[in-house]
């Protein structure tokens, strides 16, 4: 709890956080798509001040927004080197061992790079300005044509929707559980990796041990008040898009078509 | 090893809006060989404190000296402290994990550099300390114990390095009664050895019986730091801070509505016993 929160709801009442949660989540996709076809510099430039210009709008801190990212720099670092190194054995700028960094390679790591961190910024604007259980409506929303094929789309929002509702319980009962193995002298924050790895018994057994006893309760709980899984869940249909919906998802529309065919 | 909280501050997720003060601007001194009780209502700052007191967390401001020596997380090697701190949780039967008793419960002896016959002993020790045949137990997965059993095997996991100071949350909290009066006991014999004992507990009339101390939290300000026989006996202070009473309470206080007063307020069952005798005299 102590550490810099990042990805989690942040309430407000900014243009973002009014959309339906279904326009969001449609938008998003649309700009994810948008940012994957990104292949030139107009393309960067594009994305990039659409994120600057959502994270503006969503009142979101700068920090917050990028906040996932410093938690995947390594991540980030990899991916880098790994396109930069190996990408192109022609042309390469030298050739030792297997590595073969060269012009073509050092584009494309700029590429990767630049795409994964805008979609994790997208996707940090998205949760930041979206309660989960509106994020969960919006998913069994968008899976219900599905059903038509057979898909239990009921079932997998109601389990998405029961595991984001207990990331809290269970983020407490670690941080708990944590404590009480470093009072009991666990070394988890220690450098050497044999310990490290040693102490990881501690942690996961207990956690797990809670996780499955949680839902067992739950799936007890859930039973006693009468939930049968082949029950049909009562639907709202009648919420309506507002303009502000509309001109998202046509915004968003644009910006897919856009970068798809002209950038 | 005499603890000192000076000016402590402490704000859990700081910045962001889900920011809470836990504690402000605390002070409070515990001499070796206390036995402090720490009341007041949920979401007041008293786990906060005992972690802070633990070491556990950093404090936003303000210092926890321990021993006069100043630590925190990151500060400090904790696996020193760890030895001489003992720290029970609520619910403490959830950090069990080995798949035996002996290991589980040898567990903070792992880094401690003892022969294994030694730790053999400390276990022996700790088993029966709350209670639990070592020759019978030591073997069982503690998993598949009874409630009662898996609470006694985490409070021996913590009890077996011997600490100096042992801190409590909640230790009695869905135990059975006679459980509950075996750990209290225990816990009366840890601290006439010498053992510090910090505990937050709910149910008053374990405080009564068994502290000599009470500290008062209220929305992260301590608002009262007095003897047990003081803090406990006031019963306008406890009903307008909504701590409840004790039994003994009560009953005092139902006396005094039925006309008939006793001279001086008692703690514990037994000077109740004694004032009504003294009364019916």
């Amino acid at each position: 709890m102590t550490q810099t929160l990042t990805g989690i709801y942040l309430p407000g009442n900014t243009f973002i956080h009014r959309l339906d949660a279904r326009v969001k989540f449609f938008s998003f996709f649309a700009l994810v798509i948008a940012t994957l076809f990104t292949n030139s510099w107009g393309g960067y430039l594009v994305m990039g001040v659409i994120s600057l210009v959502l994270i503006y709008v969503s009142k979101l801190r700068f920090s917050q927004a990028i906040g996932s990212l410093g938690m995947m720099k390594w991540f980030l670092v990899i991916i880098f080197l790994m396109n930069l190194m190996f990408f192109s054995p022609e042309n390469a700028w030298f050739s030792w061992w297997f590595f073969t960094p060269s012009y073509a390679g050092f584009l494309q790591a700029i590429n990767i790079v630049f795409r994964v961190s805008v979609v994790v910024i997208l996707s940090n604007i998205l949760n930041t300005s979206t309660p989960p259980i509106e994020l969960t409506r919006a998913m069994e929303a968008l899976l219900r044509p599905l059903s038509y094929l057979g898909l239990p789309t009921g079932q997998i929002a109601m389990i998405i929707s029961v595991a984001i509702q207990f990331i809290p319980t269970l983020t407490m009962e670690s941080d708990q559980i944590r404590k009480a193995q470093i009072a009991r002298g666990a070394r988890f924050e220690s450098r050497k990796l044999t310990e490290k790895a040693a102490a990881i018994g501690p942690l996961v057994v207990p956690i797990f041990l809670s996780a499955f006893r949680r839902a067992d309760e739950l799936a007890l709980a859930m039973e006693a008040r009468g939930y049968r899984s082949s029950q049909k869940k009562q639907v709202n249909k009648n919420v309506k898009l507002s303009s502000a919906d509309a001109f998202a998802i046509f915004a968003s529309l644009v910006v897919c078509i856009f970068q798809i065919y002209f950038l | 090893m005499p603890i000192d909280v000076k000016e402590l501050s402490f704000t859990y997720a700081q910045g962001s809006p889900y920011e809470v003060r836990a504690l402000s601007h605390l002070d409070l001194s515990i001499a070796d060989g206390e036995f402090v009780g720490i009341i007041g209502k949920t979401g007041c700052g008293k786990s906060t404190l005992i972690q802070l007191i633990a070491g556990l967390m950093k404090p936003t401001s303000g210092t926890v000296s321990i021993d006069g020596e100043v630590f925190y997380p990151g500060k400090t090697d904790r696996s020193s402290l760890s030895k001489r701190i003992g720290v029970l949780f609520q619910y403490p039967e959830i950090q069990l994990f080995e798949n035996t008793v002996e290991k589980d419960v040898s567990f903070a002896l792992k880094h401690a550099s003892l022969s294994s016959s030694e730790v053999k002993e400390k276990v022996h020790w700790a088993l029966n300390a709350v209670g639990l045949d070592f020759d019978k137990f030591k073997d069982l997965s503690p998993l598949g114990l009874s409630g009662g059993e898996k609470r006694r095997v985490a409070v021996a996991g913590v009890l077996v390095t011997k600490p100096e100071i042992l801190i409590l949350d909640e230790p009695i909290a869905g135990l059975d009664p006679k459980s509950q009066d075996g750990f209290l006991k225990l816990l009366d014999n840890l601290n006439a050895d010498g053992t510090t004992i910090i505990m937050i507990s709910h149910n008053l009339d374990a405080l009564a019986e068994h502290t000599k101390r009470t500290v008062v939290l209220e929305d992260g300000i301590l608002i009262r730091d007095a003897s047990t026989r003081e803090v406990l006996t006031d019963t306008i202070f406890l009903k307008e801070h909504g701590l409840g009473m004790t039994q003994v309470g009560r009953i005092s206080d139902g006396l005094k509505n039925c006309n008939l007063p006793l001279p001086e307020l008692p703690l514990t069952m037994r000077e109740l016993c004694s004032a009504l005798l003294k009364v019916s005299a």
